[in-house]
């Protein structure tokens, strides 16, 4: 019998290794679907993956077909990506938005799959000779060979990493852009055909040990870099490889490729990197552009100088708040919300704006209690989520997937906890809705929330978008109010 | 301060093209980098592997001086370089550990990046490194060597001196029952030169030797002394003992960058840290020593004309620096 399954498009970005991904889908047991779009880039590679202007040319051109980014020409004639997930604009923001909504899905960070590619690695190992080794740190038993010169492993690492530099900073800069939900594909076993693996390598024959451990390193260094950027590294590494390190021959498809039985066990492993990201943290975007409003309005209604100025706040690009010491202090969040309503009246966008730009926690109950903790927000507010530290408890009797929201009292939000030594409320945030905007949002059970904004229970992630959205230290908080 | 050139009566021209090799503490790579200006050939014995980037080379240790030994800051440590090389004397201390389950070379811990692999890999690239350093000796016309300090740390087994302190941030654990402070004396200074010279000329009899004392004050001191009379104690032991071994050793020359440094003026010679010695200066430093060893003619400069460029714009390995720097980053400080 038939059945629909929903889809998440993932980009397979990059040189030849990514053609392997072309136009696939899969479909787990837990019913996530995965569907595979290749972007071949024949001139990119790791090393000009980012030059003096930016990304590739060929890369930027690519984004943009792909719908992935929309370009616009700033002030000095410059042309300018910016991620479609994360408009600039306010109509470009709700186009994003409703086509979200139309389609039923979240409008979170497109998933990208990167492969820096071979191509400087046969340069490099050529560079080196084949009278040269190194030794590599826990070598799984490459070993050196014994007539060669030894040269000192971190200069070879400060070569590659000096190689991969472009690459790395590309990832830097896309990451920073919005695009947090991308993964990293490693560098695959090295085949032991030394004929067939010397046609990439200018016809030379570079030892197949040195070749692996070249990939090896290479691969801890896009590891590290993933991991500093949060990112997921997919390394297939130990399922492809043989007894001796080398790529098992089966899944061999010319001595550098892999053939469809290796993409049969790599996506899989894909897929699951992809799931465990989840929406991939924040999307600012919509705090951002209220705040740069409220500023607007703020300057226009009151003589040109903002209220938010003349109390000494300064709004911070998304959160609207000056510091933690904002975020650490229940008492500070609602004086801040009593101010906007005395100054603003609660009317239009613009106080929607200042709530909408700053969390009203902290909400965080005594491990050792039965708790019921309340959070008053005497403001328009509509929807509040509640974000559990932990998964699978309840909260006034729903029970929640970690990062699931739930509809709430629009004047009136109150979490009440069961007594569980697990479960803390660590965030409360209040979330604003444009005049006239819809109510969007629904109890997710779990799954992506109908609305593009929502942000995610993960501590982590909060933390690395410093300045972006909320942080909430765990420790030495109290309850806002106890019912 | 442009305008005074302290050139010696006594020195003579250093040919064109001749091959200068380069040791010393900090101040000797402003010295090492400017060489090639002055149309001198700076000897570089231990370039590194030929696939290390150009960008790379420096932090790694490569084309700082002319082998791979970093800085070395006392004649104690030039001397014992030299009897390593030869083959006279095999220090006890062992290869030091450092963080992430790395080694380093005690006796140039400040060459790296990251860390040897292992006690093997270190003991290979030694190998390699005291090759080059004979090599050097035997090929240079000049040597240049800069003392910077009488302040270090020695092995109590077998006086191994070291360019920093075991454990001290680069490496190593320090040790009491081991290893010792020790404040050099002019004494101490000049025999170890005089052992230094009688090495070399066995093997390089016409090698001219330059001796200079960086002008770079210490960061600290492990004497009871306040660091600024550190400083200036240290630098007057140096000064002294270059004297000394000019009176007693043909063929050895002294050039004043300290005075030429340190008579600018702080303004006008340091950075605001009073350490970083300005581009400025350090041009001025290379004018003198084209003028005092004939290298070039260099007209009076007009009053307002701009200071030469100098090749100083690199970034200069100082083991000092990545000894606080370690010690900042240990203690979580910003």
């Amino acid at each position: 019998m038939s059945r629909f399954v929903r889809t998440e498009l993932l980009h397979c970005i990059g040189e030849s290794h990514c053609l392997r991904f072309s136009d696939l889908c899969l479909v787990d047991d837990h019913d996530r679907g995965v569907q595979t779009r290749v972007h071949f880039l024949t001139n990119v590679e790791a090393g000009n993956f980012t030059g003096a202007g930016g990304l590739h040319p060929d890369l930027s051109a690519m984004l943009v077909a792909a719908g992935l980014c929309t370009e616009a020409v700033v002030a000095d004639g410059t042309r300018e990506l910016a991620p479609a997930h994360r408009s600039p604009t306010f109509a470009g923001r709700v186009t994003a938005a409703r086509h979200a909504a139309l389609a039923d899905q979240a409008l979170v960070a497109p998933a990208l799959l990167w492969f820096a590619g071979d191509k400087e690695l046969h340069a490099f190992a050529l560079e080196m000779g084949d009278d040269v080794d190194f030794e590599l740190p826990g070598d799984p038993g490459f070993g050196i060979r014994a007539r060669a010169r030894r040269v000192p492993h971190e200069d070879v690492e400060a070569s590659l990493a000096y190689k991969l530099r472009p690459f790395l900073d590309g990832l830097c800069m896309l990451t920073d852009a919005g695009f947090t939900r991308s993964l990293v594909h490693a560098l695959v076993p090295r085949s032991g055909d030394i004929e067939r693996v010397a046609r990439w390598c200018a016809g030379t024959p570079v030892p197949s040990a040195l070749r692996s451990k070249l990939a090896l390193l290479t691969n801890r260094l896009l590891g590290r870099c993933c991991a500093s950027l949060g990112l997921p590294f997919v390394d297939p590494w130990a399922d492809l490889a043989g007894d001796g390190g080398l790529l098992e021959p089966r899944f061999d498809l010319d001595g550098v490729h892999l053939n469809r039985s290796a993409t049969e066990l790599t996506l899989p492993q894909v897929a699951a990197a992809l799931a465990a990201i989840g929406d991939g943290g924040p999307n600012p975007r919509q705090y951002e552009l209220l705040a740069e409003l409220a500023v607007e309005r703020g300057e226009a209604a009151d003589s040109g100088e903002s209220p938010f100025a003349l109390r000494g706040w300064s709004v911070v690009a998304a959160a609207g708040v000056r510091d933690e010491r904002d975020l650490a202090d229940g008492e500070t969040a609602n004086r801040f919300l009593a101010a906007i309503e005395k100054d603003w009246g609660f009317e239009a966008g613009l106080c929607v704006a200042a709530v909408g730009g700053i969390s009203v926690s902290p909400v965080l109950h005594d491990v050792l209690d039965a708790v019921r903790c309340a959070l008053f927000v005497r403001s328009p507010v509509k929807e509040c989520t509640v974000s559990l530290w932990d998964a699978r408890r309840a909260v006034t009797g729903v029970r929640l997937e970690n990062g699931s929201c739930l509809l709430l009292d629009p004047a009136r939000v109150r979490a009440a906890l069961v007594d569980d030594p697990e479960v803390s409320i660590w965030h409360v945030k209040a979330f604003a809705r444009l005049p006239r905007e819809a109510r969007r949002w629904l109890t997710s059970d779990g799954q992506w929330p109908a609305d593009p904004f929502r942000v995610r229970g993960d501590r982590r992630r909060w933390c690395e978008v410093e300045g972006k959205t909320v942080i909430v230290p765990r420790s030495g908080l109290e309850p806002v109010a106890a019912v | 301060m442009e305008t005074i050139f302290p050139v010696d009566d006594r020195t003579r021209a250093i040919e064109r093209g001749a091959r200068v090799a380069t040791a010393g503490s900090c101040f000797a790579q402003r010295i090492a980098a400017n060489l090639v200006r002055l149309g001198l050939e700076h000897l570089d014995h231990e370039p590194g592997p030929s696939f290390v980037p150009h960008e790379e080379r420096r932090g790694l240790g490569y084309g700082v001086y002319s082998a791979r030994y970093g800085n070395v800051y006392t004649a104690a440590q030039l001397v014992q370089l030299v009897e390593r090389a030869f083959g006279i004397f095999e220090p006890r201390e062992p290869v030091w550990t450092k963080t992430g389950g790395l080694f380093v070379d005690p006796f140039r811990p400040g060459i790296h990046v990251s860390g040897f692999v292992s006690v093997a890999e270190c003991l290979e690239d030694r190998r390699q490194h005291l090759a080059a350093v004979r090599t050097v000796l035997e090929a240079a016309d000049v040597f240049v060597f800069t003392l910077g300090l009488t302040e270090a740390w020695r092995s109590r087994e077998d006086g191994a001196v070291f360019p920093a302190c075991p454990g001290s941030g680069l490496g190593g654990v320090f040790d009491a029952a081991r290893h010792e402070f020790v404040d050099f004396t002019v004494r101490d200074v000049v025999a170890s030169m005089d052992r230094f010279l009688e090495l070399v000329r066995t093997r390089r009899p016409g090698l001219r030797v330059i001796l200079t004392v960086s002008p770079v004050p210490l960061i600290a001191t492990f004497t009871d002394r306040h660091v600024l009379t550190a400083t200036t104690g240290s630098k007057a032991v140096l000064r002294v003992a270059c004297d000394e071994i000019r009176r007693r050793h043909a063929n050895v020359d002294y050039f004043p960058a300290y005075e030429i440094v340190t008579a600018g003026g702080p303004e006008w010679a340091f950075a605001p840290d009073r350490r970083t010695v300005e581009p400025r200066a350090v041009a001025h430093v290379m004018d003198c020593f084209a003028a005092q060893f004939g290298l070039a003619v260099l007209p009076p400069l007009e009053a307002g004309a701009p200071a030469p460029t100098p090749v100083s714009a690199r970034r200069i390995v100082c083991d000092e620096d990545e000894v606080l720097a370690a010690m900042v980053l240990d203690r979580g400080e910003s």
